[in-house]
């Protein structure tokens, strides 16, 4: 047993945000996990916790680990980007950042838009636009398959699903990657005004659209928001409805695209797997979670402490950041056998915490879910002999603490034969 | 794989009978149960289940693996 002081509290052992490290964490986090379940990360001012059941037991308890008590600061270093928001648009919310039992009041309301069921009857259209993006790979060239084929399908998915024109996946993508760069907790004033004015200027455009909806509801998600009604009868608020359409929109983007890439990544380097894939496509689900858990698109997310709470040995004082590192618990072997292994027969594999568990388990994980796996089987039916097409170590990662994003991922494949 | 509904912990938010009904069903006072009918799991129902209880506020989709 490592002294506690040093092992704990030694801030240069682990930085999560080195980007040395970003690139290929599993080693930091195996560290992490054994000797300091719960890391005080100084360089970002916040207790990393990186066990499977610690991070379990956190996201069921949420009257200690909030949401609702982040505070003021921790997207936002300078008041200026703060005020902006308030003089020109609304204060920057999303209903995730909110606690039972009003989350759960809340989150009654967009449910049932996503249960597993009412997703399916989507799968037509998500098949329509992963088989067009699916033409793109129609080539003997590399291509990358990041900026090709995972940037563009999950914020058309969603687009589709707002009920806003298609055409406008492209503002929607470029607001949803602004919308994020607070999240990287590396930005200048001058960046923070830049997220500020384009996060209003994407407001503006959700207000119209809600606007819109209103007068001409569809079956589409923006509709279900306008029309939803509470016991008392009374609307959503209109703080209500912006925060929710911004979180689906930001929500379903680089995580999606991420476990596309991700995937894909996985898929050529285990070798085997393409092939079992197109014989048994059954197990593309399998494939799947086991992507998302060895590569976790969201690699952590955050609570805060409403009073002390002491674990291994840590005591985590009232209102600190808590970072749950999801990444970590995801191949923490106290749960997963060898979890560094890819395994198509892995019983737990839809285990993982990818999506979080509990009160805030991601909403969209039936979309993200429906859209990982009809891309693998349209894509494994239409080209073969999928491979890198530059060398693997040349690999770069977005900088970033939340997300492992791969900035590109030069591919080849074959077309499938006659079909 | 054997999956079961905790009475006790099941906080009756039927996330789980939303999200996968081929799965569990209401119960006795609002609480989440299994259906009866749902015999032995296809593989597809055991990400579901596992789907579900990770989606379950309390933590009360047990799995036996």
């Amino acid at each position: 047993m490592l002294n506690a002081e040093t092992s704990y509290m030694d801030p240069t052992k682990v930085d999560l945000t080195d980007t040395a490290i970003q690139k290929c964490p599993w080693e930091a986090y195996r560290n992490l996990r054994d000797e300091a379940p719960v890391y005080y990360l100084a360089a970002a001012d916040m207790y990393v916790v990186s066990r499977y059941e610690d991070i379990c037991d956190i996201v069921r308890d949420p009257k200690r680990f909030s949401m609702a008590a982040r505070g003021r600061g921790f997207l936002f270093k300078t008041d200026e980007a703060v005020r902006y928001y308030e003089d020109h648009g609304r204060p920057r919310y999303t209903p995730l950042s909110t606690d039972p039992p009003y989350h759960t009041e809340f989150r009654s309301h967009v449910e049932p838009f996503f249960t597993s069921g009412r997703i399916r009857t989507w799968e037509p259209a998500l098949r329509n636009l992963i088989d067009s993006l699916a033409d793109k790979l129609d080539t003997s060239e590399p291509i990358d398959f990041v900026q090709k084929f995972c940037f563009p399908l999950p914020m058309s998915v969603m687009t589709v699903l707002l009920g806003l024109p298609l055409e406008d996946h492209k503002l929607l993508k470029h607001w949803t990657d602004v919308w994020v760069l607070p999240f990287s907790h590396a930005m200048t004033p001058q960046q923070e005004m830049y997220v500020a004015e384009e996060g209003v200027a994407m407001q503006k455009y959700i207000l119209a659209a809600l606007e819109q909806k209103r007068r001409d509801p569809r079956d589409d998600l923006l509709s279900l928001l306008v029309q939803a009604r509470r016991e008392d009868g009374s609307e959503l608020t209109e703080k209500e409805m912006l925060g929710f359409a911004e979180q689906a929109i930001v929500g379903a983007n680089e995580t999606t695209q991420n476990g596309l890439a991700m995937s894909m990544c996985a898929m050529i380097e285990n070798p085997g797997i393409e092939e079992r894939l197109r014989d048994e496509p059954k197990k593309i689900r399998t494939f799947i979670e086991e992507c998302l858990r060895l590569h976790s698109p969201t690699a952590g997310m955050y609570r805060w402490t409403t009073e002390d709470v002491a674990m291994h040995g840590v005591t985590i004082p009232k209102g600190a950041t808590v970072h749950l590192r999801f990444a970590a618990a995801n191949r923490d072997e106290r749960h997963f056998e060898d979890p560094d292994v890819l395994d198509l027969e892995r019983k737990k594999a839809g285990s993982h915490v990818a999506f979080s568990h509990a009160v805030h388990h991601c909403l969209g994980a039936p979309l993200a879910r429906l859209e990982l796996n009809l891309a693998f089987e349209i894509l494994l039916s239409r080209r073969t002999n999928f491979r890198f097409a530059r060398p693997t170590d040349n690999f770069d990662y977005v900088p970033g603490l939340a997300l492992r994003q791969l900035e590109y991922l030069w591919i080849r494949s074959d077309p499938r034969g006659a079909i | 794989m054997k999956i079961s509904v905790d009475k006790k912990k099941c906080s009756s938010q039927q996330r789980c009978l939303h999200l996968y009904p081929s799965l569990f069903e209401e119960g006795e006072h609002g609480k989440a149960r299994v259906r009866i009918d749902v015999k032995v799991l296809t593989e597809d129902d055991e990400i579901d289940a596992q789907a579900a209880a990770n989606a379950c506020p309390s933590g009360a989709i047990e799995i036996e693996y």
